[in-house]
């Protein structure tokens, strides 16, 4: 008679014979994975594994996953959640074609590099199940020296609130007022951000930038919402320069479905050129901002489209966003 | 051999089965299981000193630690994407109702979820990755008589759900109250999923 273990075994839904996992030589993904691996014994790794918001860790790629180590996610505390931003059409909006143009033209004018490291204020729903999908805002500054030694410090602030504590952008960085100081992480030299994804320098032209991304977030080369994923995780790693914001336009302007949505006053204060995405059938809307002068992106905001009851979702409220500083 | 070298050719042997192992577990997109098998290797990279002559239980042990960390991160995140419908759902055709379904294989699957987790990861091991009681030992952290007791057990609870379901399948079919009596069994298995946790 079959014994309960060979029944399983039958059951096994991941074949090694047939299937994408099934046995075979290295495919070139994971042939790649293998030489990059070395690279990774530059400087002494301290890391910690900080799991700062779950949108992050969605995002979250290859080496991020590998090297950001140990240590203990910020909790969550509970804070009001965010409200939807508000876009309002009028005739005074700028295209994207014009943000593209006036973008290409910033750039044709001053090429500058991306600056590796990043500013920007965040927030995530906590989606646990039952409670009220809350976590606490937070913003994060990461900067890296020419020696490859760098710090990333996050502390917690709500950008509707002027007297919350933000972080001084200095040397060394500081929160001022009384914000809690979430993580606050030290990399010795040589380090420079190869514990984080697109650690190799973005190259120039949208089309070369976007098979950046699908390095490491795959779909971001056929999918637009990946796409979208994407630019919001490289903006966590980067700062871009003129060069790279143009092609980062460009690529949002060759989404299709991405419709003006209007003028809109960010969470820190900003007017910016909102351009909304809805992916069918996702249940989410992507709503983002971009500075009209030089296709700066301002904010990527995202709002769910269906009631959910279990999480306490209406449709429209916030899900995530993310608003660089700088 | 230097550590690297060994380190190399325990990449190049199991590759697929990590990724495979972590496929079995994700119920994720491809990309999903690729970026946990790339954080697996590189987390063994960094332990490469560690590695044992015989890798791959060893390799399971790494990637048991990043699939709960990555479950962890994204799980929530995931559950409510699936949710909304902005993932493809994969677990299509995964389960069926009985043991006189189509694919017969399927309501072990069942029978297994209804095990607690620990439960359930012993009898993977044993037969999805096809580990001896030692190599179970290795990955689980505990001794060879500990392993082979917990898997002891996890089959004694698996035969029990299974013949549960079979229960429950005579009863859905030969009588017009199978309802009520389905609610008992289902108080069974829950009472058999309480002893796996226990």
């Amino acid at each position: 008679m079959t014994d309960e273990l060979d029944l399983l075994r039958e059951a096994d839904p991941v074949s090694a014979d047939t299937g994408p996992w099934r046995d075979r030589p290295l495919d070139a993904r994971a042939e790649l994975l293998l030489r990059r691996l070395p690279s990774q014994d530059r400087g002494h790794r301290i890391v910690r594994r900080v799991i700062w918001s779950l949108e992050a860790a969605a995002a979250a790629t290859i080496l991020a996953l590998a090297l950001t180590v140990s240590g203990t996610p910020s909790s969550a505390v509970a804070a009001s959640r965010p409200v939807p931003l508000v876009a309002h059409a009028s005739r005074a909006d700028v295209s994207l074609a014009e943000i593209v143009r006036r973008a290409r033209t910033a750039a044709e004018k001053s090429p500058g590099k991306s600056e590796r490291g990043s500013h920007f204020q965040s927030w995530a729903l906590s989606m646990t199940s039952g409670e009220d999908p809350v976590t606490l805002p937070r913003e994060s500054l990461t900067r890296w020296n020419a020696d490859g030694s760098g710090f990333s410090l996050e502390v917690a602030t709500d950008p509707r609130h002027p007297d919350h504590p933000v972080i001084a952008d200095g040397t060394p960085p500081r929160a001022v007022h009384d914000g809690k100081v979430l993580s606050d992480k030290k990399y010795p030299a040589g380090i420079n951000g190869a514990d984080e994804s697109y650690f190799e320098d973005p190259p120039a032209g949208a089309s070369a930038l976007r098979a950046y991304l699908a390095v490491w977030s795959p779909g971001a080369d056929d999918d637009p919402a990946d796409l979208i994923s994407a630019i919001e995780s490289f903006l966590a790693v980067w700062t871009p320069g003129p060069r790279q914001r143009a092609d980062i336009v460009t690529l949002l302007s060759r989404i299709e479905g991405l419709r003006p949505a209007g003028k809109v006053t960010d969470r820190l204060g900003r007017e910016g050129q909102a351009f909304r995405f809805t992916p069918a059938p996702s249940g989410m809307r992507y709503l983002i901002v971009l500075d009209p002068d030089d296709g700066s992106v301002l904010d990527v905001e995202e709002t769910v489209t269906r009631d959910d009851p279990e999480y306490k979702l209406k449709a429209g409220d916030v899900m995530s966003y993310k608003a660089w500083v700088s | 051999m230097s550590t690297d070298d060994a380190f190399d050719d325990a990449y190049r042997e199991h590759y697929w089965a990590v990724s495979r192992f972590v496929a079995r577990r994700l119920d994720g997109q491809a990309w999903e299981v690729e970026e946990v098998v790339a954080e697996v290797f590189s987390v063994a990279w960094r332990r490469r000193v560690e590695l044992p002559e015989s890798p791959l239980p060893w390799l399971y042990g790494v990637a048991r630690h990043c699939l709960a960390n990555a479950v962890r991160g994204k799980g929530r995140y995931r559950r409510l994407l699936a949710k909304l419908g902005h993932h493809e759902v994969t677990r299509d055709g995964r389960t069926v109702a009985s043991p006189d379904a189509e694919r017969p294989g399927s309501w072990v699957l069942e029978a297994l979820s209804r095990l607690a987790e620990a439960d359930q990861e012993v009898l993977r091991l044993t037969t999805w990755e096809e580990l001896t009681v030692e190599e179970l030992g290795t990955v689980l952290g505990c001794g060879r008589s500990a392993a082979a007791m917990r898997l002891h057990r996890a089959r004694r609870r698996l035969r029990e759900q299974i013949e549960t379901l079979r229960r429950d399948d005579r009863v859905s079919v030969g009588c017009t109250s199978g309802k009520g009596d389905k609610a008992h069994s289902a108080d069974r298995a829950d009472e058999a999923h309480k002893d796996g946790h226990a």
